[in-house]
């Protein structure tokens, strides 16, 4: 036990005790290494004789703290055999306790070793725990969320496959604006404070090297997730992402086409008409899109017409092809969802309008007809506002066809204050991004594309001085280096 | 007719007046003499005949003067046609027994004029006298024309086209593939051939004469086609002075007056038909004519919505037997009416639907689906109170319009801005999806790039990752 105090009491967690960030720096890093790597076989032997006095020796020290230390030991005994009197789930409540508590600056110490914790997370917890420790965890490593790391996804997968979306939409919610770039091998103060997630996450080890792959399949299941939760606005966003991933090739992948396909039926079902295209994908991708598409793009189409009937047969007709694409369940939610896009419809022509009137003038796409009495409208509709889609108020009559329904306004009036407020915080949140434009941008003048891009412009230059009368040459290496460059990026 | 059916069909008029889906029963205000008499050539026969299908009162009288009419040419099929519908209306009447006689005697009569002007023709060319030429051609087209062949006329009036000397060549040749292109409702190239022989220059009279026969031949083709507002503009134009006998063989002087006003007031406001229909003297010749079309556009201008609409409603069977304006006339009234309930509208802000009833709707007709179907289509902007049977007008709150967009546009830009910094730095970290040529290592975003094109500017090796393909099994 003395041996490991001597090993683990070694480092002192407080900053101030330390001359400066850089000395700090260097006692954290050869203490990770002498917990972990360097840790003499006869301490990870006693660790694993005796957990409860290793645990205990380390809650000596707060795991707020001790970050590293408690870390390695915590690793030890979840891999290694531990003796059958210690129960497991002792063990597991100290691993619990320490991944709602580390710190977040230490941890980059240890890295790797806490991202092999996060990856196993699943087989020590059940789901619903791990899920939300580990959306704990991204978001104490980076509170902003906004560095995408192959913890992201592991835990989105684990989020839909289990079926606990709620303890991950914390994460999901999040903007993501960077990825980790490989190349970043410098060596980097950990501890500096003005380090920005995305350079301390792959510094740090803190996540695996990110494909293409994972950051599209990510955003689908981020979609997926909205999706089972009928949050249009949000999975529409999401399929954006993943249909407008910059591609080099003009291709379009088969995980891109799949959520075109989603994102049109989610775009009916957000506005009750087919949605557009964000203004930065390319024509050819248009075309590609609607080529691959046509079943999707009939439903779309007519979804906001009157033809229910046509819906419907369109529906039927294709049975397979949604069947095969697994969106059967989304497309029922389409049909569903069209005779009450049609009553929202007629908040354009009505003012006040009966009960009565809407049966008369609106067909359900499950069966192409008016529902059978008024009684089943007035539910339709009292479940429409209740849940918000629909604006509006019902004045009970005495039956239900001499009902009404009065439509309020589509947006709310605000007031000056709320709306300074609101706007305030938009612009507040176009300066932050603008900031972050100015590190992209640092970031982007450090890629070797485009310092062959400022080489190339340097000898273009100096042949310019050379013979200036050419002009015309001049223009067509301009446009050759204008493609080179936007070809790559 | 029929061999023009054969050649052109698909035109929208043209299946009117196949398969007569109009029938007019109410006793219309014209005389056939009388209406007849304005027209020359094949438009004749076409009129009279449109009137015989379409017309439950005036069909037999109508499809006899088309028997005779057709016998008075020399066109078999037309004959034949003519004969069948009245034989199955009014099979009784002596116009009604089929004259054998005639047909063969035409149809050897036509056999030969074709063989010795083809003969003729041949002649000619052989001799290379161009004027000759051009003469022979003209001569088999209107031969062709006559006797029904419009496609083989068509043919020979454009082969008058490369023995052209004269102005008056020209637009004799464009007036002739017109009128080909009339019978064939072929409304483009009516508009293609009249648009060539209106650059023609020619002398003071001439260029008169030829600019109504242009005004109201493409202002007809417009209408054909659809595009109301033009044909309105462009028969608005027609010189009154020149005499009808310059374009009776597509139109009278009263259908100009029709055509004009109609499309006007289906397709201007009020102050563009007070200045530019009834207060324009060279107009004004044709409205009168045509007086009541002159009164609904009066009408229409000081606000008396209602009257304007019944005086076209009791003139509504007559213009259904126009050859160029049934196929329209729904759609022109609809137009008229849409426009009126707009005016009527405007100047409350609401009004019961009640009063709306009672000055547009008929007897059992409630305008209520009309207005629905207006609001709908964005024409009338208002709101129906189905409670206290009101439209309402609609009136935005400009600040809250101001609000909605001013967020809107702010939260546009800020998701934008969002994705497009997330689209740079995807670039960035070499994360782009491709399908096309993988690097063996794979498996890194954004691999390194061998240092040699950092050099030398030439080959690029494009900077690839993992296969786009990603299977969807966790779907």
């Amino acid at each position: 036990m003395d041996l490991l105090k001597s090993i683990f009491h070694t480092f002192n967690p407080d900053v101030k005790a330390y001359p400066s960030a850089k000395a700090f720096d260097t006692a954290a890093k050869s203490y990770a290494a002498s917990v972990t790597t360097n840790l003499p076989p006869a301490a990870r032997a006693v660790i694993l004789q005796q957990p409860l006095e290793a645990i205990q020796n380390v809650q000596l020290v707060d795991s707020s703290t001790n970050t590293i230390g408690h870390l390695a030991i915590i690793d030890i005994l979840l891999r290694g055999p531990t003796p059958a009197a210690t129960p497991r789930e002792l063990i597991l409540d100290e691993a619990l306790r320490f991944l709602l508590r580390f710190d977040p600056v230490q941890i980059r110490y240890v890295g790797p070793l806490f991202k092999s914790l996060l990856d196993d997370l699943s087989n020590f917890y059940t789901p619903k725990v791990a899920v939300e420790l580990l959306s704990n965890a991204i978001l104490r490593i980076d509170p902003s969320g906004s560095v995408f790391t192959s913890t992201h996804l592991n835990m989105a997968k684990l989020a839909y496959d289990a079926n606990c979306i709620e303890p991950a939409l914390k994460v999901l919610d999040a903007d993501i604006l960077y990825y980790v770039r490989p190349s970043a091998s410098t060596r980097l103060e950990l501890n500096d404070t003005a380090l920005q997630p995305q350079n301390y996450i792959p510094a740090a080890g803190l996540t695996d090297t990110v494909k293409s792959t994972s950051v599209l399949e990510y955003h689908f299941l981020q979609a997926m997730a909205y999706i089972s939760r009928r949050d249009w606005p949000k999975a529409q966003l999401a399929l954006e992402r993943v249909i407008g991933h910059p591609a080099k090739d003009k291709g379009v992948s088969k995980i891109m086409a799949e959520c075109y396909k989603k994102w049109l039926l989610v775009g009916v079902l957000r506005d009750g008409k087919p949605p557009n295209l964000p203004s930065y994908i390319t024509s050819s991708t248009r075309s590609i899109y609607n080529g691959l598409s046509e079943a999707y793009n009939n439903i779309a189409s007519l979804f906001p017409t009157d033809g229910a009937a046509a819906l419907k047969e369109e529906f039927e007709k294709r049975r397979a092809v949604w069947e095969e694409d697994q969106n059967l369940s989304l497309l029922e939610e389409v049909l569903v969802s069209y005779q009450k896009w049609q009553v929202i419809n007629l908040r354009r022509i009505y003012h006040q309008v009966s009960i009565s009137q809407i049966r008369e003038t609106t067909l359900s796409a499950i069966t192409a007809e008016t529902l059978k009495d008024d009684g089943e409208v007035l539910m339709l509709i009292s479940e429409m506002i209740e849940s918000g889609m629909l604006k509006g108020e019902l004045q009970i009559g005495s039956t239900a066809g001499e009902s009404y329904l009065t439509f309020h306004e589509e947006y709310n009036s605000m007031t000056e204050a709320e709306f300074a407020a609101e706007v305030a915080r938009c612009h507040a949140s176009i300066e932050a991004l603008t900031k972050q434009y100015r590190a992209t941008n640092e970031r982007l003048g450090t890629t070797k594309e485009y310092a062959r891009h400022v080489l190339r412009e340097q000898k273009r230059m100096d042949k310019d001085t050379a013979d200036a009368g050419v002009g015309f040459d001049m223009n067509v290496e301009d446009e050759d280096l204008m493609t080179g460059v936007l070809g790559s990026v | 007719m029929a061999a023009s059916a054969s050649t052109q069909p698909g035109s929208d008029a043209q299946a009117y007046a196949k398969s007569p889906d109009v029938i007019v029963t109410e006793l219309p205000k014209l005389d056939i003499d009388l209406y007849i008499q304005n027209y020359v050539g094949r438009t004749r026969y076409e009129r009279l005949l449109l009137i015989g299908k379409c017309c439950v009162p005036l069909r037999v009288d109508a499809l006899k003067a088309a028997v005779i009419e057709a016998k008075s040419g020399s066109d078999v099929t037309r004959y034949k046609d003519a004969w069948q519908l009245l034989r199955s209306v009014a099979p009784d009447e002596p116009e009604a027994q089929r004259d054998e006689e005639w047909i063969e005697k035409t149809e050897l009569a036509n056999r030969t004029e074709t063989a010795r002007l083809e003969t003729e023709l041949k002649g000619y060319r052989n001799n290379l006298i161009k004027e000759s030429i051009r003469m022979g051609n003209e001569d088999l087209g209107k031969h062709f024309e006559r006797i029904g062949k419009l496609s083989e006329a068509a043919d020979a009036y454009n082969k008058m086209r490369h023995d052209v000397s004269t102005t008056k060549h020209i637009f004799d040749c464009g007036m002739h593939l017109a009128s080909i292109a009339f019978q064939r409702r072929d409304w483009a190239t009516v508009l293609s051939n009249v648009g060539k022989i209106s650059n023609i220059q020619s002398g003071d009279e001439e260029q008169a004469q030829q600019q109504a026969y242009t005004k109201v031949a493409s202002g007809v083709a417009l209408l054909g086609l659809g595009n109301y507002y033009d044909a309105a503009v462009t028969l608005l134009h027609t010189n009154p002075n020149v005499s009808p006998t310059e374009y009776n063989t597509v139109a009278s002087p009263n259908d100009v007056a029709i055509y004009g006003g109609l499309l006007a007031l289906a397709t201007m406001d009020r102050v563009a038909l007070q200045n530019r229909v009834l207060d324009n003297q060279s107009f004004r010749t044709f409205l009168e004519h045509e007086p009541h079309i002159r009164k609904a556009i009066s009408l229409f201008v000081n606000g008396r919505y209602s009257n304007c609409l019944s005086i076209l409603e009791s003139s509504r069977p007559d213009y259904l037997l126009d050859i160029y304006l049934q196929p329209h006339i729904p759609t022109i009234y609809s137009m008229i009416r849409e426009k009126c309930i707009v005016q009527y509208f405007i100047p409350f802000s609401c009004v019961t639907l009640d009063s709306l009833d009672a000055a547009f709707g008929g007897p059992n007709r409630s305008v209520e689906l009309e207005l629905i179907r207006m609001i709908r289509d964005g024409s009338l902007r208002a709101r129906i109170d189905a409670k206290n049977k009101l439209l309402v007008a609609v009136s935005p709150d400009p600040r809250l319009v101001v609000q909605t967009n001013a967020l809107a546009v702010a939260r546009k830009y800020e998701l934008e801005a969002k994705e497009r910094l997330r689209r740079m730095n995807i670039v960035v970290a070499g994360l782009e999806t491709s399908s096309s040529r993988k690097q063996p290592s794979g498996g890194v975003g954004g691999p390194e790039l061998e240092e040699a094109w950092y050099e030398d500017g030439g080959n690029v090796p494009p900077a690839t990752d993992q296969a786009a393909e990603v299977d969807l099994d966790d779907a």
